[in-house]
């Protein structure tokens, strides 16, 4: 595992000492080497984890999220680089600095065996994150969102401290690869199920949960490009892939606590979807969009079930490519028209078709179409969720065709309709940004092609 | 230039014209940090006027041509060689080294998980693949396609009995 | 001579990202070998080494 950590490590003297010129080539350039080195983790012999060092081991639920996070790094920087356009090159360091932390925290969180070191880990990507949401966000409201952002954060994650130590105390040790074949079934008592909340809330808190969700609009519709892109993709993953882990040692409880977080993740799926419909404000709209996404996942992982947890993996990777590229084709957006309204951008198909091109993939990715890996991760969670219970297929039906409803208004509002007349001098798509774009796609449709490396640990 | 400006003053006017048409009870878009700098004054019918609406706005709205300076634009940077070569260096590394080498690695993986049988590390493609070879086999030969016994019994040495 | 130094001015920067994965590489395996200590200590599973061996797993 060190041999992809030193060298993120390394791409701080990297960008520090390059010329002030250089910093993008060398940071991108180093980035994807840095991605070159992490495709031996998907090599996983066997159906047991790749024991790198008493810290650090991946097996195949994390490995694929280790190659969601390395791959992100350079589109977060290629996204950023009109942003940062006018800054120093001082703050651009700074902010370059700031991206590569953030990777390198979360390398370690999603390779940790120990939890106590998990948990650090997890509370230290906050600092960067904050740090970019509120340094370079564009408004002022930036600061009432990291607020938010850190508050909730921070409050929903000190009890699974508490609940850490207690285990650590009774158990005797916190390693997740000894907890596996270690661990006794929890008595059904009111401390345990108490200690279920506290292991489980952090988690909600950072998927987010309907009802724990009211940072994340605010944090990513008023965090810079680079920021928005790494929330949707990997932080909130970071949830999913916690709770997959700790429910391992919260049998048998976590049977009878799931369901009312159940019922309030397939009810709040529709109410995030709805709000969805009547957004006028293009990012706040993806964000609810991954929020109700967010919601299949926690079923899914509550539902405790091989299948479901197939499908709660596949859907974090499609959902992290999906979600980053639309928040990339929101940021194109936002850098022509400078608002990030929907009807201020309207009839953009005439001007950029081939961002046109670009939004109607990912729209499509974004309701699941047929072929992508979005399909067979909602597919493999409503199909669970139904053999768990018939009534869900209610629930889970409407929400996706409310999902395929605003994506479709999404797509309506900001491609196609009359132009605004204050759209005079546009700039034609760039080289840059199409990289991007195609750059969170061919992965989903090469994936498309090879979902197996990508179905977690059931598979 | 002039475009850009033309285009604020339209918003501009734009938005006045929403916020006119708002009910008198003026609803705001201001969150609690900022409502505290601009709160709108106690005494009635002197308010100042209501501040454009500017929360979904960027605040630096000028847009420069840079096809004017560089008509080879690529969107990396200003500097006409330094955006060409950063384009170079994005598609040398992003799609000939990683995409390529990434996908062709990934597709040649050796296929060692197992599901069916979880006591043992195998080759799901290949179990697949045998079980159709001898699902053939039998049929062809008017075997049974499945016995009850897993193993075959006349390899399994039994302890002796010992009553 | 000068022209040579001149380019290792420019792009030592450029060697940092795979010395890092060598050095990486490098620990790694510096690390592996920690996990010696235990072989062969384990109660249950100990055995006698064969004459033609040293130890029971590199």
């Amino acid at each position: 595992m060190l041999k992809i950590i030193i060298p993120t490590i390394m791409l701080f003297p990297v960008i520090w000492y390059s010329n002030s010129t250089m910093i993008w080539i060398n940071m991108t350039s180093c980035s994807l080497m840095i991605n070159l080195m992490t495709l031996p983790l998907l090599n996983q012999a066997g159906n047991n984890s790749n024991n790198f060092s008493l810290t650090f081991f991946s097996d195949s639920l994390s490995s694929p999220l280790l190659m969601l996070t390395v791959w992100l790094l350079p589109l977060m920087i290629m996204a950023s680089q009109h942003h940062l356009m006018k800054e120093s090159p001082t703050r651009k360091k700074l902010y370059l600095s700031m991206l590569i932390s953030l990777q390198m925290f979360l390398i370690m969180t999603f390779s940790a065996t120990e939890l106590i070191l998990f948990y650090i880990l997890f509370e230290a990507t906050l600092i960067p994150t904050l740090i970019i949401i509120t340094r370079w966000g564009n408004q002022t409201e930036r600061l009432n969102a990291g607020l938010y952002f850190l508050f909730y954060t921070l409050i929903g994650s000190l009890p699974l401290l508490v609940a850490l130590i207690y285990v650590q105390i009774s158990l005797g040790s916190l390693n997740y690869l000894v907890m596996n074949m270690w661990f006794q079934d929890m008595s059904s008592s009111w401390s345990s199920n108490l200690l279920w909340l506290a292991c489980i809330m952090a988690f909600m808190v950072k998927m987010p949960l309907y009802g724990l969700h009211l940072w994340l609009p605010k944090a990513h519709v008023e965090a810079p490009i680079a920021g928005s892109m790494v929330l949707a993709a990997v932080l909130l993953k970071l949830g999913g892939y916690g709770m997959l882990r700790l429910t391992i040692i919260l049998n048998p409880t976590t049977k009878i606590m799931a369901y009312p977080f159940i019922m309030l993740c397939l009810w709040g799926m529709i109410m995030t979807s709805s709000i969805c419909l009547r957004q006028t404000d293009l990012k706040s709209l993806i964000a609810y969009s991954s929020v109700s996404h967010m919601a299949l996942v926690i079923v899914a992982i509550l539902m405790q079930t091989p299948w479901s947890f197939m499908g709660a993996t596949a859907l974090m990777i499609a959902h992290g490519l999906t979600s980053s590229m639309l928040f990339c084709l929101a940021n194109s957006n936002y850098e022509r028209i400078h608002s990030r309204t929907m009807l201020l951008a309207r009839g953009l198909q005439a001007f950029l078709p081939l961002m046109a091109t670009w939004w109607l993939l990912a729209s499509l990715t974004n309701l699941a179409l047929p072929p992508f890996i979005n399909l067979i991760g909602e597919l493999f969670v409503i199909m669970a969720s139904f053999s768990w219970s018939n009534v869900t297929i209610t629930m889970t039906g409407l929400n996706m065709l409310i999902t395929a409803l605003y994506s479709l208004y999404m797509l309506t509002m900001t491609q196609r309709g009359k132009f605004t007349y204050h759209i005079h001098n546009i700039k034609p798509s760039h080289t840059r940004e199409n990289t991007l774009m195609s750059m969170h796609m061919l992965p989903l449709i090469m994936l498309t092609f090879n979902p197996k490396i990508i179905m977690g640990l059931t598979y | 230039m002039a475009g850009g400006l033309l285009g604020l003053c339209a918003r501009r006017l734009l938005v006045a014209v929403a916020t006119r048409g708002l009910p008198a009870a003026r609803i705001r878009w201001e969150s609690g940090s900022s409502r505290a700098v601009v709160a709108p004054s106690p005494v009635a019918g002197k308010r100042p006027p209501e501040p454009t609406m500017r929360w979904q706005e960027d605040p630096d709205t000028e847009d420069e041509n840079p096809y004017e300076k560089n008509p080879d634009f690529h969107g990396y940077d200003k500097d006409p060689v330094l955006d060409v070569w950063n384009m170079r260096v994005v598609f040398f590394f992003g799609f000939s080294i990683v995409m390529v080498l990434g996908s062709t690695f990934v597709a040649y993986l050796p296929d060692y998980k197992f599901v069916g049988c979880p006591r043992e590390d195998g080759m799901q493609e290949w179990s697949r693949r045998e079980a159709e070879r001898l699902v053939k086999y039998r049929e062809a030969n008017g075997l049974p396609i499945m016995e009850s016994n897993c193993f075959d019994p006349s390899k399994i040495q039994l302890p002796e009995d010992e009553d | 001579m000068v022209n040579l130094l001149q380019f290792v001015r420019d792009h030592w920067v450029h060697v940092l990202v795979p010395m890092g994965y060598v050095i990486g590489c490098y620990l790694d395996r510096k690390n592996d070998e920690k996990l010696t200590a235990f072989r062969n200590k384990s109660v249950l599973y100990r055995r006698e080494l064969r004459p033609n061996e040293e130890v029971t797993w590199k």
